[in-house]
């Protein structure tokens, strides 16, 4: 039983008028000095009995009156189908129930959860029942059995369940429960649905209308309300200091009410880290930050947990604290200067400054050509030639077989770049030749009132992993820097790759290529301000960290915790891992491959992945499974289910409400009609008063 | 002298009343009343046979002619009356309903109309009040000026104490042995199982005896609606209870309680009336003594 207004259920509170009055009234009786003392006395004790009884039975009615009355206007509702299927248990028929165990069902309502309920539900069901029928228990991988007289199996199936962590299983298994009902049974044709609102509204329509589905509600109606961490991010946070991380945990109210100070805390290896609280509106999501510092250099398991509710599985949420991928940076600098501002790398170092790079550890090597010609590439994910004159046979087939490998490389021009040398040295792994090199500005220019002197760029390719962090790169400050010279490339290039800028005359200004495994960029002009002002626009920074991302393929930590059941992309970068070795929370081993995906997510918990065989100094991000915290908005969706049943058959459309505030009245009616009866009694001798003795 | 119990009004309405007893009493003046002495009367009883030491003009010669033998006629005597008025002047008697006089007033208004009527025509009268014991107390007089002391008293009398009518009868069969007429008035609430043995003994004596209960109509309708607290006007202590429900109750336990007292008095030999405070005292008169001169 609902109500519809369950506000004016306050109106009970008025029960205690009728004992208040009456109590106030006795307090005051009326004083009267009577010479037939002895004949009241003798009256009132044959009387009292009766009259207190009386009285009493009066109190009540008036009692139950106002009861009722407060009942009738709170509008109590009873489930159609609720009804019928209290009505309709002996009936014989086909019969499936369906037992959501998906991890909700925990939520615990009354000392028992949805589930046990549930549980006691279908098993009464079952017990009554005298046709054909069967068990599905959605969300948990119980049996499949079919249609039976006898459910001794699924009884036994049904007390040994228990909930599940998936949440979307509940569609599939009422279209399971549909197509047994539609494999040549006779006779009546019921599914019934034990679950929550939110997922009732979920229920696909019968494929027929001979098939009727029964959502029973197992929460009655009632409110449930709960709160979950649908969500948490965990980023370095070296602006704090020294080995810190920001973890954002997102916590939704699912719920009417507001909730005041919950508290919420972190804990890492069982070790509570920091304490908080938090404040939600109904239905208000909210993050709750916190700054912790953990040991840097090994994978620990954390979690955020919030304050227990009724359904404290999605009150905890575990995550990964794993060392931040290293992006090793070889920069070789072509023109350096003793002058910092007129060194070739000083704005590449400023770029990429440690504390500029978030959720990368980086470490940046600069050397000169000669130094280059004898460094170990295999050392280094990124290099950057910055102005280099050419490069010697042995370098530039050291530099081909690192970026086949899955290396990355970044070229710029500068007044030492030379076409013919370029073309000769580094041609094969050029995005394309160079032709020239040009000085920006010409008759065009002039006629347009532009700046002769200066080229700006025009177009960029919207879309392209390197432009990811600006929203709309032409209204970036990118679009305001200045070429004034750079390298005119050959126009009838065939290989691979991308233009991802282009100056406004066309002449591309940065490319991509792939090779091997590897990536090459360049950058058709000077990354000093030799050749331009591109290196002081703001947006300068962020477009150099995000090309030295997109050439190793190393990015920040984003994804710590995936929910169950959802498959896993493992980060899994380096070349000479071949395998890797997904292990769960409870030991159990799995072998994965290229392309490094992981699909067994069915326990809560941290996984660990490791190389297989182990490689030493080699260490692989591994990743948590937690609940869906979304799934934990237990409240049923009308507008939804009204949609569904407007789609569906006429037998899907039994969940509407049946008012019983008729009933309320009829009640009303009769108290009213006994009171009087009482009171008649009461006052028939009063009504004779004039007679005498 | 002015009284308020006896106005001119209530002796107008009073005066055509007379009081007559249905025994013989003994009395020492002629009144209207039987007495069992022959006399000198008009009204013939009967013949007697002569015996010596009777009056020689007495002997009915002719009824000696009819039956040779001295026969002496004998008339009836007449004589006054001396009559009790005993009142009770307990607690109960203070109750008055509302806008109507105390049981007390009322009873002494019809005593001392009683009275009136009763000198009027040559009896006469003696007052005894009494609560659980004898008061006040008036010898009989046939002087028509003892009416003022009779009223006298009666407007000094104050409603207290319990009841105790055997007292005040046992003082009465003392101090009078002869033949009379004894009125008692009270509301009888109180009356136990020794006034019927009281009350023998005086019909033993001779004692013609009337008891008019005083009742007022709050006593006989239980007009209460609200829960009251009831208190005892002669020291019984206090009930809190609810009307509504025990009227019905009440009213047939004071019906039975009047019906037997009525019973229990008849057996008796006693006249037994019911006044209500609320009746004109001609009424109450007429429905006791009844007749008209």
């Amino acid at each position: 039983m609902n109500f519809l207004s369950p506000m004016l259920l306050l109106g009970l509170l008025a029960v205690a008028i009728p004992p208040i009055l009456h109590l106030i009234q006795r307090r005051k009786p009326k004083h009267v000095r009577f010479p037939a003392i002895e004949l009241i006395r003798r009256s009132q004790r044959k009387t009292a009995h009766r009259f207190r009884a009386k009285q009493l039975l009066l109190l009540l009615l008036r009692c139950a009156f106002l009861a009722l009355l407060a009942l009738a206007l709170a509008r109590p509702i009873i489930r159609e189908k609720e009804a019928q299927l209290v009505e309709t248990q002996d009936v014989l028929s086909n019969t499936v129930w369906v037992l959501d165990a998906s991890y909700p069902m925990a939520y615990r309502l009354e000392g028992e959860s949805l589930f046990e309920k549930g549980q006691r539900l279908v098993e009464d069901a079952m017990a009554r029942h005298k046709g054909l029928g069967a068990l599905i228990l959605a969300g948990t991988d119980g049996p499949d059995m079919g249609l039976t007289e006898h459910f001794e199996e699924a009884q036994l199936a049904l007390r040994q369940a228990k909930t599940g962590y998936r949440t979307d299983d509940l569609p599939m298994a009422v279209a399971r429960a549909y197509s047994l009902l539609s494999s040549g049974t006779s006779g009546s044709k019921r599914v019934v649905v034990f679950s929550y609102p939110a997922h009732l509204a979920q229920l696909p329509p019968p494929p027929d209308a001979s098939i009727e589905c029964i959502p029973v509600d197992v929460s009655d109606g009632q409110p449930l309300e709960n709160t979950a961490i649908v969500d948490v991010s965990l980023t370095p946070a070296s602006d704090v200091g020294e080995g810190f991380w920001r973890i954002e945990g997102r916590v939704a109210r699912f719920a009417d009410t507001p909730i005041e100070n919950w508290p919420i805390h972190l804990e890492c290896e069982g070790e509570v880290l920091a304490r908080g609280f938090l404040s939600l509106k109904p239905g208000e999501m909210a993050t709750k930050t916190f700054y912790a510092r953990f040991d840097q250099h090994q994978a620990a398991s954390a979690a955020l947990v919030l304050g227990e509710d009724a359904l404290p599985l999605d009150d905890r949420r575990m995550f990964l604290v794993q060392a931040e991928p290293t992006l090793r940076v070889l920069a070789v600098d072509g023109e350096p200067s003793p002058t910092p501002h007129r060194d070739e790398l000083f704005y590449v170092e400023q770029a990429l400054s440690r504390d500029a790079l978030q959720g990368i550890q980086l470490s940046l090597e600069r050397m000169d050509e000669l130094a280059f010609a004898e460094a170990n590439l295999n050392d280094f994910d990124v290099v950057i030639l910055a102005n280099v004159a050419g490069l010697n046979r042995a370098t530039a087939q050291n530099l081909e077989s690192f970026l086949r490998k899955g290396g990355g490389l970044l070229i710029t021009a500068g007044s030492r770049a030379t076409p013919k040398l370029w073309n000769a040295q580094l041609g094969a792994f050029l995005p394309r030749m160079v032709r020239d090199v040009r000085r920006a500005g010409d008759a065009a220019a002039s006629l347009t009132g532009g700046d002769r002197k200066v080229a700006h760029i025009g177009r960029f390719l919207l879309g392209h992993p390197m432009l990811a962090p600006f929203a709309n790169p032409s209204q970036s400050s990118l679009s305001e820097a200045k070429v004034k010279r750079y390298l005119l490339l050959d126009p009838n290039a065939e290989t691979e790759g991308d233009v991802v800028m282009q100056l406004e005359d066309g002449a591309p200004l940065l490319l991509t290529r792939p090779l091997g495994e590897g990536q090459v960029a360049l950058l058709t002009t000077s990354i000093d301000r030799d050749w331009g002002d591109l290196p002081i626009r703001p947006d300068f920074l962020p477009l150099l960290q995000q090309m030295m991302r997109v050439l190793t393929r190393v990015s920040a930590i984003s994804q710590p915790t995936v929910s169950v059941g959802q498959p896993v992309d493992l980060a899994v970068a380096l070349p000479q891992v071949e395998r890797v070795r997904v292990t769960s929370p409870s030991g159990r081993l799995s072998v994965v491959e290229a392309p490094w995906r992981f699909e067994v997510t069915d326990e809560l918990g941290a996984y660990k992945v490791e190389p297989e065989p182990i490689l030493e100094a080699v260490s692989l991000p591994g990743f948590a499974v937690a609940v869906d915290g979304y799934a934990g908005d237990l409240r049923g969706k009308s507008a939804k289910s009204s949609d569904q049943a407007q789609n569906g058959s006429a037998a899907f459309l039994g969940d509407s409400p049946v008012e019983l505030w008729h009933a309320a009245l009829i009640g009303l009616f009769f108290l009213l009609l006994m009171e009087s009866g009482v009171l008649a009694g009461r006052l028939k001798p009063s009504m004779k008063k004039n007679e005498r003795v | 002298m002015k009284t308020e119990l006896l106005s001119s009004e209530i002796i107008n309405k009073i005066a055509r009343l007379d009081i007559k007893t249905s025994c013989f009493v003994d009395g020492s003046l002629a009144g209207i009343h039987r007495n069992r002495h022959r006399g000198e009367s008009i009204e013939f009883a009967q013949h007697r046979e002569y015996a010596p030491g009777d009056e020689i003009r007495r002997i009915d010669w002719k009824a000696y002619a009819r039956n040779d033998r001295y026969c002496v006629k004998e008339f009836e005597d007449e004589t006054n009356l001396r009559a009790w008025l005993c009142l009770d002047q307990s607690g109960s008697m203070g109750y008055s309903g509302e806008g109507r006089p105390s049981k007390m007033r009322y009873a002494a208004q019809l005593c001392a109309a009683l009275c009136w009527l009763l000198l009027d025509q040559g009896d006469a009268v003696g007052i005894q009040c009494f609560d659980e014991r004898p008061r006040t107390f008036l010898a009989p007089c046939a002087q028509k000026a003892h009416l003022w002391n009779i009223i006298e008293v009666l407007e000094n009398l104050q409603p207290k104490g319990s009841t105790s009518v055997t007292a005040a009868l046992s003082q009465i069969a003392e101090r009078f042995s002869g033949r009379g007429l004894i009125v008692l008035l009270s509301d009888c609430l109180d009356f136990k199982g020794q006034f019927t043995s009281m009350a023998r003994i005086l019909r033993k004596q001779r004692q013609r005896m009337v008891v008019i209960q005083v009742l007022d109509p709050d006593e006989l309708t239980f007009p209460f609606q609200e829960l009251c607290l009831f208190e005892s006007m002669e020291n019984e202590g206090e009930i809190e209870a609810d009307p509504r429900g025990m009227k019905q109750q009440y009213l047939l336990e004071m019906k039975r309680f009047c019906d037997d007292l009525r019973l229990e008095l008849e057996d008796g030999g006693v006249d037994f009336a019911q006044v209500q405070t609320d009746w004109p005292i001609e009424q109450s008169l007429l429905a006791l003594f009844g007749g008209r001169r």
